[in-house]
């Protein structure tokens, strides 16, 4: 837990490193049961071998799901704000290149601007997420209330 | 599952997504508008913590009632990324999307309200639109989660990559 702080400390371009996760079949399978989305994509190398898309692109190996980097994104400012007496209240992503088994990915959160609305203080915030060789996995928009 | 929905286990999902699979929507099926059918689930601190588990994120305000309850929530809550698992308890076994092959490409997700253990969650769930990109094809649904109370406690879109 961290000192509480309100809207007014917040400094547009305040960023900061999230959740790292090494990501592992293990915690892929995991997910696909406590999320019950169990698609293929998630656990079958037969399928994976097999499955090739429109632009004659193919998976390495099975991927982690999007909703599992999804939901380490939304940890990321539950973790920053639910201390702080800030609310994660919208995050928008876009999932741009698969995660691996193997894979280090870390999420980075930038305040990129501040908005009072007639009832609401708000911190827009853009994450991304990029694994171990640099690569951007997923990008996301974000609204975050601020209460005080 | 009755309409009336007891607590939702993992006993009753069927994890074999490629049983019926040649029931599912194709691409082409796809009616955009129309409301897919979907069953009301109530979900437990079970359910709950072993997603939060899951994703590493061990926040007492999923996993201790009595620290929650001190906290300005007033009680247990769930990781606000928990829709996930709605979007497969609360639709069919037939429902498209649990293809195989079906890939995520992105999701958004406006949180109005945290949803807390006992809550009955309902989804209307729809193809709002259907896309074709560089040779692939592509659907945009989008969902709405209410709960016992008919108060909407989420909603949102995302797209999917559609293997037929």
């Amino acid at each position: 837990m961290t000192a509480e702080f309100s809207y007014a400390d917040i400094a547009v371009g305040h960023s900061f490193d999230g959740v790292k996760v090494d990501v592992t079949r293990e915690m892929i399978k995991e997910f696909a049961m406590a999320s019950f989305d169990n698609n293929p994509l998630h656990w079958d190398d037969d399928f994976i071998a097999e499955t090739t898309f429109a632009n004659g692109k193919k998976f390495d190996t099975v991927i982690g799901h999007g909703l599992m980097t999804y939901s380490f994104m939304v940890r990321t400012m539950t973790d920053w704000l639910w201390p702080d007496n800030g609310n994660h209240r919208r995050l928008e992503t876009r999932f741009r290149s698969p995660v691996y088994p193997g894979d280090t990915i870390q999420v980075r959160v930038e305040v990129q601007d501040k908005r009072e609305t007639r009832k609401g203080k708000w911190l827009v915030c853009g994450l991304t997420v990029t694994n171990q060789r640099g690569e951007t996995v997923s990008t996301g928009d974000a609204l975050a209330e601020i209460l005080n | 599952m009755s309409e009336t929905s007891s607590a939702f286990s993992a006993e009753d999902f069927d994890y074999d997504f490629w049983k019926d699979a040649e029931k599912r929507a194709g691409w082409d099926d796809l009616e955009p508008g129309e409301v897919v059918e979907s069953k009301p689930v109530t979900i437990t601190a079970n359910i709950i913590q072993r997603y939060a588990r899951s994703i590493g994120d061990m926040n007492p305000l999923y996993f201790d009632e009595e620290y929650a309850k001190t906290t300005r929530f007033g009680g247990l809550i769930s990781p606000p990324s928990i829709h996930a698992l709605f979007l497969f308890a609360c639709t069919t076994h037939d429902h498209f999307m649990r293809t195989p092959g079906t890939v995520n490409m992105g999701q958004n997700w406006w949180i109005q309200h945290p949803v807390r253990p006992g809550d009955t969650i309902t989804l209307t769930a729809r193809c709002l639109d259907k896309v074709i990109r560089k040779g692939n094809t592509f659907a945009i649904h989008d969902n709405v989660f209410r709960n016992q109370h008919d108060t909407v406690v989420c909603s949102g879109r995302g797209w999917t990559m559609r293997p037929y």
